[in-house]
């Protein structure tokens, strides 16, 4: 890719010495849960069916932790990117060469995506032991690693637009997270209305006798809280919680399996997608010089 | 030729920039004074294409600034006031990086990056990193940047602010090899006497508004046409002679006043063109005890502040 913004602020991370620590601390986590959930359980033991059912498990707290990580670190990689070029006093050089605006702002964010990538990378072989062990298929984990891209990019590029928003960069840092973390919880509220739905739904099924008309009943919040959208990756694919909601209510437990998550998390993850491009396009927009006004009540010539 | 007409621009309600309207011709050294605030870095900002005016315009070789920025960015290379270096990076990274974001590919980039760093005199620096670089030599450096893209114009703003006496020589060499590269460049100070060493012409602003435009031998004549003229007598001539001579003086068509110093000295407040100078000279040479007369050189600084008074 010929961006320079890209390669040269790839080369700065690569020489920081916290780039090696923080992929060295990523794995050494994951490693551990994945020891403890999947691998660890295996070593030279028989393996019965709730063994199988256990390594799932392992799988889905692998993605679980990740996701959690990843919207952990990512507002503050790139809450930084143009602020700190502000306060560093070297924006003004990249503006004045014809970079321009859009280059600048994909550079930043691409380069920090890339590092985001490379961790998720390093969670491939802890992954894939549930390849080994059964319980998901290789699309599976392929389209949970891709949905793990897809919501750092988007918390990456919530802290980008900060950035190109605020003066300073400590500023930009809380006003990301503060969006982030409003995003998954302003987001839960129609949950509310959804489980009423899922209720009629129930109701539904229970006079006509099968379920019918799935899609009509897809909780709207479903599609654009990523939380959820975790929630119906790990749901489609391991089908966790059914056994806790099994617990809860036999009507509910029952509803789970014909709920169609699949649908919901592609639908999350189109969102996720369509929400970066927006939020770069508008830090594009707010690096270009704007022209004053003239103020009211003074002379003109 | 660079053509600024009307620049105004307000921050705010604040008008940084009044109507300034000036001409700076190719090849030319032009300095840009004023007192801090005066509106300098606003003007440049403007040209640099980082800011756009309220109102106004402003073009290079008949290009718009604001209308056509990307178009001026080619051709213009500029140097703020004020500008950090990225660390972990080397040198000539650096250069490469910026000769990068210009779009030059790789086999033109790594000449014309050891040309510069030649030039800016930082070839053994090369594989230093950026960040550990003195004050002077990151100047340099960013003055390296500044022409990367070779371009006609370049915006120099403060260049030599904080630098030591023997890294200001040093940048005003580069300076001059830059003139003879044919280079048009606008470099802004607050310091005047250090502009006018090196400038063809000059600028003064105060309070966003133009004070002087014109070339150093102008500013000179402008200014010293009112300095008043030292007359020093004979040390051993009497009062009675020295009366003479004041009264002789008095008397020249031209003369507004006479002030008498210590060992004979007169300062003449004269307002009259080269000959009728010449015809009072001759005068006192002829009928008095004559040693010495002659306009004190312009004293840059007082000028200074006098043409950027406070309102």
């Amino acid at each position: 890719m010929n961006n320079p913004i890209f390669a040269f602020s790839a080369i700065r991370r690569m020489r920081s010495v916290r780039t090696p620590v923080m992929i060295t601390l990523y794995s050494l986590l994951l490693g551990a849960l994945a020891y403890f959930t999947v691998y660890g359980r295996f070593m030279g033991a028989t393996v019965t069916l709730g063994d199988m059912r256990l390594s799932v498990d392992g799988y889905a707290y692998m993605i679980m932790l990740q996701f959690g990580l990843l919207v952990l670190v990512a507002p503050a990689m790139t809450a930084g990117s143009i602020s700190g070029e502000r306060e560093r006093q070297t924006l003004d050089l990249l503006l004045v060469t014809n970079t321009g605006a859009v280059k600048l702002v994909l550079g930043k964010l691409l380069e920090s995506f890339s590092f985001l990538a490379l961790l998720v990378m390093c969670s491939l072989p802890m992954l894939s032991l549930v390849l080994i062990t059964g319980g998901a298929t290789i699309a599976q984990v392929l389209v949970s690693v891709a949905f793990l891209l897809l919501t750092a990019l988007a918390a990456l590029s919530v802290g980008l637009v900060c950035s190109s928003l605020f003066q300073r960069t400590v500023t930009a840092t809380v006003v990301s997270y503060l969006a982030v973390f409003a995003l998954g919880i302003v987001t839960l509220i129609p949950l509310w209305y959804d489980v009423r739905r899922i209720g009629d739904l129930y109701d539904a099924m229970n006079i006509v006798g099968q379920p019918l008309h799935m899609i009509e009943y897809t909780p709207i919040s479903f599609t654009i809280n990523p939380g959820l959208g975790l929630f119906s990756l790990l749901a489609a694919h391991t089908q966790l919680f059914s056994s806790t909601l099994w617990q809860f209510s036999y009507s509910l437990a029952n509803t789970y399996t014909y709920l169609p998550f699949d649908h919901f998390l592609y639908c999350n993850m189109a969102f996720l997608a369509a929400a970066s491009a927006l939020l770069i396009a508008l830090a594009a927009v707010n690096l270009r010089a704007r022209k004053p006004r003239v103020p009211k009540g003074s002379k003109r010539a | 030729m660079l053509v600024l007409d009307g620049l105004t621009r307000y921050y705010g309600s604040f008008l940084a920039l009044d109507h300034l309207s000036l001409t700076i011709h190719d090849g030319e050294l032009h300095g840009f004074v004023g007192p801090n605030g005066a509106g300098k870095t606003t003007t440049m900002r403007i040209l640099a294409t980082l800011l756009k005016p309220t109102e106004g315009t402003a073009t290079l070789d008949g290009v718009d600034v604001v209308g056509r920025p990307r178009e001026i960015r080619r051709l213009m290379g500029y140097m703020p006031d004020f500008f950090g270096v990225y660390d972990r990076l080397k040198t000539w990274e650096y250069l490469d990086f910026y000769a990068r974001c210009y779009g030059f590919g790789p086999r033109e980039r790594a000449h014309m990056t050891d040309s510069l760093l030649e030039l800016v005199n930082l070839t053994d620096k090369r594989d230093s990193y950026v960040d550990v670089l003195s004050r002077g030599m990151k100047q340099r450096l960013c003055l390296a940047r500044a022409l990367i893209h070779d371009p006609r114009l370049l915006i120099l703003d403060e260049p030599a602010s904080g630098m030591d006496p023997r890294a200001r020589a040093e940048m005003k060499g580069i300076l001059r090899t830059l003139k003879d590269m044919g280079k048009t460049v606008l470099i802004s100070s607050h310091i005047l006497p250090e502009l006018s060493e090196m400038c063809d012409s000059l600028t003064i602003i105060d309070h966003g508004r133009l004070v002087f435009s014109g070339s150093v031998e102008e500013l000179g004549r402008h200014m010293s046409g009112n300095a008043p003229i030292r007359v020093r007598l004979a040390g051993d001539a009497g009062a009675e002679a020295v009366e003479s001579a004041v009264s002789l003086i008095r008397q020249y068509p031209g003369v507004t006043g006479v002030g008498r110093e210590e060992g004979n000295v007169l300062t003449v407040n004269f307002e009259g063109n080269e000959e009728a100078t010449m015809g009072l000279l001759r005068q006192l040479a002829g009928e008095t005890p004559l040693v010495d007369f002659h306009r004190p050189p312009l004293n840059l600084e007082k000028v200074f502040m006098e043409v950027t008074q406070g309102e």
